[in-house]
């Protein structure tokens, strides 16, 4: 696995294409006798045309479909940041519309309750609901879980049909 | 802090972080891109296609780098860092192929099952490389690609490909040896006719 002393001044000439025309007759002689070298050659020519021939083979995109397809993704990549908190942000807000409007509901808790209490009586629906959620309290639940359902299903749909997909 | 964020972005194979509010990418303008892209797809191209041995892998992945490489802040010392960047996005997106579920790793693709393009193309020059180099694994295709292709040092290499120099010495000098006698002796069948 020695490399030979004579390796770089082969390779060198190889890199500028001047071998085998400005080598000497000695440097020639040698890699003709020194295993390393004539592998050296070998490899190097047969690579280096392999290499040509598979280039000149290949069709190329326009430069500029890769330019914009590149900014059209960094583009993405950062609205994809920036939607991240403000994602955050809204589940938040929404978040606080429904305990500030439970506050509320709980404050007005005798009137509301009664309110409430008769809404199924006024709608004959009352028989529909089960044991539990024929109380005034069970009512108002109920339709806070209604409330935030609709709202976690909007915020979904919010999220799927936004354009950052990639 | 995970340990994927203390490598450079090209290593982890995963889209570059990105940075907002670039009117050029990478360093280069359109326009130097533009000649940037002529210097160096093709060379690129020749590197996926033979060492993968799929040309329409080749497409897929040149663009690929490409797209990487404006997208990320590429080194702006000059069109040889530039190049070699582009290479080791290349070597990452064809590690990242050779790991998907049907294959395990770039060591253990059987060469067999990886046919090279161009292997039955007349040639001019003295030696066709194709059958050779269809009887190596992949991995030694690649440090064969880059050591006598592209005349890259073993420091080059180890930045290309993520191995360490001690590896690459050995591994190139077993390859070299075998792609030696697979050229000056092929196999009847695959002689150039005369
Ligand atoms: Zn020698």
């Amino acid at each position: 696995m020695t490399a030979c002393s004579r390796e770089p001044e082969i390779r060198s000439l190889l890199d500028r294409g001047h071998w085998p025309a400005a080598a000497s007759p000695e440097l020639t002689a040698h890699a003709a006798a020194c295993t390393r070298c004539s592998q050296l050659l070998l490899l190097t020519q047969a690579f280096r045309a392999d290499r040509t021939r598979a280039a000149a083979s290949v069709r190329l995109e326009a430069p500029g479909v890769l330019w914009w397809r590149a900014q059209l993704r960094r583009r993405n990549a950062d609205l994809q940041r920036l939607q991240r908190p403000l994602l955050g942000a809204q589940i938040f807000s929404v978040l606080l519309s429904l305990v500030a409007a439970a506050i509320f509901l709980a404050s007005q808790s005798k009137a509301t309750l009664a309110w409430i209490a008769a809404v199924p009586h006024v709608l004959h629906f009352e028989s529909l609901l089960p044991e539990p959620l024929q109380s005034p309290l069970g009512l108002a639940a109920l339709i806070a879980g209604i409330l935030a359902l609709i709202a976690a299903v909007a915020k979904a749909l919010a999220y799927a049909t936004s354009e950052t997909r990639d | 802090m995970p340990y994927e964020s203390a490598i450079p972005q090209p290593l982890t194979g995963d889209a570059p972080e990105l940075t907002g509010g670039h009117a050029r990418a990478a360093g280069m303008d359109s326009d130097t891109f533009a000649g940037f892209y002529e210097r160096s797809a093709r060379p690129l191209w020749a590197y996926l296609a033979r060492v993968s041995g799929d040309p329409a892998l080749a497409d897929d992945l040149l663009q690929e780098s490409f797209i990487r490489f404006l997208a990320a802040d590429a080194p702006t010392d000059g069109e040889v860092a530039s190049r070699r960047y582009l290479f080791r996005i290349g070597s990452n997106l064809l590690r990242d192929h050779w790991r998907r579920p049907r294959h395990t790793s770039i060591d253990e693709v059987p060469e067999d099952r990886v046919p090279l393009a161009g292997t039955t193309e007349q040639s001019d020059s003295a030696i066709l490389l194709g059958p050779a180099l269809q009887q190596l694994k992949p991995r030694a295709r690649q440090l064969l690609w880059l050591a006598y292709a592209e005349g890259y040092s073993h420091q080059e290499i180890a930045a290309i490909t993520g191995l360490a120099s001690a590896s690459i010495r050995l591994l190139l000098f077993r390859a070299r040896r075998q792609m030696a006698r697979l050229l000056q002796n092929p196999r009847p069948s695959e002689r150039r006719p005369a």
